[in-house]
């Protein structure tokens, strides 16, 4: 008994809220501001069990004005001319598989979201027949020929597909064109005039296949144009002044191939300049007779061209300092036997003439050891009467 | 003897509420999250045909019927409603537009709460008759006690069921109104 009063008294209820305010009882939400005339008169855009039908919306909205004339609205909007194609392209025209009126004109609130599958593929592209104006400003998309499609789907701009491959020659060589500010300030790039693809990829700045034979012949042999802090701070660099493609190679620093040919002939002759600290402590070395060269060459160390013992045998007594014979301080060619208590000037000369030698002021002619039979003519030859025993 | 109740008969069925509360906002939460509240739309006629499957619990009780436990058709019919009101309400959203709906709504709700009630005092009851039993097995009169028990549960039906009466009403001017008005 108690239900079937609730029941036919809420039945009367709703029946006479419907009837006296159908607009409250029913209305799934509030009409946009275009549709406000309408907004009592369910009837002017609904048809009882058959919805929203088409017809009625395009009553009011021809399909070739959508977008170019608009109705008196109390909202008034842009005109979007590229919609109007749009709309009379569908295949299947029904408006509220992307539109509803209430709850506002908030696409985002519509039942269906639209879909660009509805669209027919002469709509479809170009997009920016509809998306127009939404081309981004910025030099790949302005340079850019290819269709939105190409890298960006209908359902979001981003994540994007884009590929270098997708652009033309032309702008695919050009990669500057695009990526202006991205050129490194550094020496290198501000004088290699060649495109970045000569050593870069069009998919990551690095690795990069760098190879100097890729730069013009001018570049390439100003190696400090762009290593301007990379040469070394030692008395070898320092002093160079040949180019550093003289001894180095673009692969690597080292190995080099320095010969000391490359060197000035001012420097040449100054092999302590960069060896310095590497004259042996050994007797012959400390007392600082004259320069390396003089003995030694500039391949190797050893051999040394200098071996005393073909010009005297340093034996005996004669194991002195150098500058006991060699007076003269650098040049080592120079000597002098005099000075020693046997060998006074005076006395050498009785002797020599006691013999009949005259000429006998180049010693080591004959004399090449302090053996006392050792003399003759010597390796010299050519001695005036050159003696056959030395006393 | 209040500690028990509260704890083996109260507490679940007020947690059975606001459960179904809780599982809506989450319902609703992840829907929209995942860009699938459109989901909702379809909920509402799921639901309300989960309740109505519910009510053959009901049909059995009157002898409508006749197959299937009263026993299980009672748990049954708590399940479906339940899951049927979380559709509903997952339906219904937190859109305040049409009134009829949401008085429907409302309904609905009011008696999930009854529901609940019942089961309760359905709860109490059963504890009554084992204690009858045991009494009358010693050959106490527990004539007193039975009517309690029936007198109980007449009266919670007494509400109950015109409050369904109400829901149905309402639900039918909703689902009416949107027959005769909505673009399919």
């Amino acid at each position: 008994m108690q239900s079937r009063t609730a029941l036919i008294g809420t039945f009367l209820f709703a029946a006479g809220f419907i009837a006296l305010s159908p607009r409250g009882a029913l209305n799934p939400g509030r009409l946009t501001a275009g549709h406000a005339e309408v907004a009592n008169n369910c009837l002017a855009c609904h048809t009882l069990l058959r919805g929203t039908p088409a017809a009625k919306c395009i009553g009011c909205h021809p399909l070739d004005s959508i977008g170019i004339q608009r109705r008196e609205a109390a909202v008034a909007a842009p005109p979007r001319p590229a919609a109007a194609g749009m709309h009379g392209s569908f295949a299947k025209i029904d408006c509220l598989e992307c539109h509803t009126d209430h709850a506002g004109a908030d696409p985002r609130g519509a039942t269906h979201a639209f879909s660009h599958e509805a669209l027919s593929s002469g709509v479809l592209r170009p997009c920016t027949s509809c998306h127009e104006g939404k081309r981004p400003a910025d030099s790949l998309h302005t340079q850019a020929t290819l269709e939105c499609g190409t890298c960006h789907t209908t359902r979001a701009w981003t994540p994007s597909t884009f590929t270098h491959e997708g652009l033309n020659t032309d702008a695919r060589q050009r990669c500057s064109g695009c990526h202006e500010a991205k050129l490194p300030a550094d020496s290198l790039h501000a004088q290699a005039k060649i495109e970045c693809g000569t050593c870069h990829t069009t998919h990551a700045w690095t690795p990069a296949s760098f190879k100097h034979e890729a730069l013009s012949t001018d570049v390439r042999q100003r190696c400090t144009g762009c290593h301007q802090t990379t040469r070394p701070a030692d008395n070898l660099h320092a002093q160079a002044k040949a180019e550093c493609g003289a001894c180095h190679g673009t692969g690597a620093w080292k190995p080099t191939n320095f010969t000391h040919e490359a060197l000035a002939a001012g420097v040449l002759t100054q092999c302590t300049a960069c060896h310095e600290g590497k004259r042996p402590g050994d007797t012959l070395h400390k007392q600082g007779i004259g320069e390396c060269g003089a003995c030694h060459v500039t391949r190797a160390w050893t051999p040394a061209s200098f071996k005393h013992n073909d010009y005297f045998v340093l034996d005996g007594d004669h194991q002195s300092r150098c500058a006991t014979c060699h007076t003269q301080p650098s040049n080592y060619r120079s000597y002098t036997c005099y000075g020693c208590h046997e060998h006074s000037e005076a006395r050498i000369a009785s002797k020599h003439r006691e013999e009949g030698i005259g000429n006998f002021g180049d010693c080591v002619r004959c004399h090449r050891s302090a053996s006392e039979h050792e003399g003759g003519d010597g390796h010299g030859g050519g001695g005036e009467g050159g003696g056959e025993h030395d006393d | 003897m209040h500690h028990s109740l509260l704890t083996r008969q109260v507490l679940p069925a007020i947690l059975g509420y606001l459960g179904l509360i809780a599982a809506t906002i989450i319902c609703d939460f992840v829907l929209h999250k995942a860009g699938l509240g459109a989901i909702g739309l379809y909920l509402g006629p799921i639901g309300t045909g989960l309740i109505a499957l519910s009510f053959v619990y009901s049909l059995r009780k009157r002898k409508l019927i006749t197959f299937g436990q009263p026993k299980r058709l009672l748990e049954l019919h708590e399940s479906l409603t339940w899951v049927g009101s979380l559709f509903v309400l997952v339906h219904s959203g937190i859109h305040v537009n049409a009134w009829i709906p949401w008085l429907a709504l409302a309904a609905m709700l009011i008696v999930v709460a009854s529901g609940f009630t019942g089961q309760v005092l359905l709860r109490r009851a059963n504890e009554a008759i084992k204690a009858r039993r045991g009494r009358a097995a010693a050959g106490e009169d527990t004539t007193v006690l039975d009517a309690v028990t029936v007198d109980f549960m007449k009266r919670w039906r007494v509400v109950h069921m015109p409050l369904n009466a109400v829901f149905l009403v309402l639900l039918c001017a909703h689902v009416v109104g949107v027959l005769l008005l909505r673009h399919w």
